[in-house]
């Protein structure tokens, strides 16, 4: 199975995300903001996914995921976070961004997303 | 004297209206995560001991303010989804919380953006606002969960009504691109 990493301030958050894929079968790495979600996924070629908050420490998820396009462009991102603001959801989607989960989202709505991304 | 020089104060109806905004906001958040909360009117304290909370600020072009969300320690391990610490599960309910308001604010015609919460944990904890501030109290299945406004408007702001035409997604909607 593809490797998908989670990157997210909230321990809960990142707690939740990895029972819910590794529970469809997804191995899952955990990252605790951009700087280390960056530093992860572009070291790690079998990362084949991301899972990105948006209001992190140290670097945002929209900063990363423009940093990640020129590091890593074959990586697919889905966005997860509570902010639903257009401008956001817009920038994000002009940046790569496969998708927008406004959270909380339920475990098997999250498996759907990844697998629909993953293919 | 021009809006961007207008001050902020206090504005009795717009808090009512937030308030409201607030409680349904609160009421959503934890039912999703399979807690059913009941308002409960008429008093301002509860039995138990307020031992955990978090506390965000907010800013908008017309609006400031903050919130805050306490509790006995059984509705946030009651709502807990994994195992994690139970201070950074406040911190992201919070952040969850005031997500919910921004929107709801958003679909109004008001605009906010949110500070990074702050987790405290004592005893008794209060605000000690400038005003007497009443909060909203919710009895859980176990303990319960309290919540406090403080906020100021530019005068004369009124929060408009809800827009009919929602683009944006609203919790737990997956939009894809």
């Amino acid at each position: 199975m593809k490797k998908v990493l989670v990157v997210d301030d909230s321990e809960t958050v990142r707690q939740q995300v990895t029972q819910a894929l590794q529970g469809a079968g997804y191995p899952v790495l955990e990252a605790w903001d951009g700087v280390e979600g960056l530093s992860m996924a572009t070291e790690d070629t079998s990362v084949s996914m991301v899972i990105l908050d948006v209001n992190m420490p140290r670097m945002n998820g929209l900063e990363m995921l423009d940093k990640l396009r020129d590091a890593r462009p074959d990586v697919p991102v889905l966005v997860l976070t509570t902010e639903a603001q257009p401008s956001l959801i817009e920038r994000a989607r002009k940046a790569g961004a496969k998708g927008w989960l406004v959270k909380p989202i339920k475990p098997d709505l999250l498996a759907a997303a990844v697998k629909r991304v993953l293919g | 004297m021009t809006s961007q020089e207008q001050t902020f104060s206090e504005n009795q109806q717009a808090a009512g209206a937030v308030t409201e905004i607030i409680d349904s906001a609160c009421q959503e958040l934890f039912e999703a995560y399979g807690l059913p909360l009941v308002a409960m009117k008429g008093i301002d304290k509860v039995p138990g001991t307020l031992v955990l909370c978090g506390v965000m600020g907010f800013v908008g072009s017309n609006v400031r303010g903050a919130c805050l969300l306490a509790g006995t320690t059984e509705p946030f391990e009651a709502s807990r989804p994994s195992n994690g610490a139970l201070r950074d599960w406040v911190g992201e309910l919070t952040n969850q919380l005031m997500g919910r308001v921004k929107l709801k604010l958003l679909r109004r015609g008001a605009e906010i953006a949110l500070t990074t919460p702050i987790v405290l944990q004592g005893e008794h904890i209060a605000p000690l606002p400038r005003a007497r501030l009443a909060p909203s109290i919710f009895s859980a299945p176990a303990g319960h969960v309290l919540v406090w406004l403080e906020l100021e408007t530019r005068q004369d702001f009124v929060l408009g009504p809800e827009s009919d035409d929602q683009l944006e997604p609203s919790e737990g909607d997956a939009l894809f691109f």
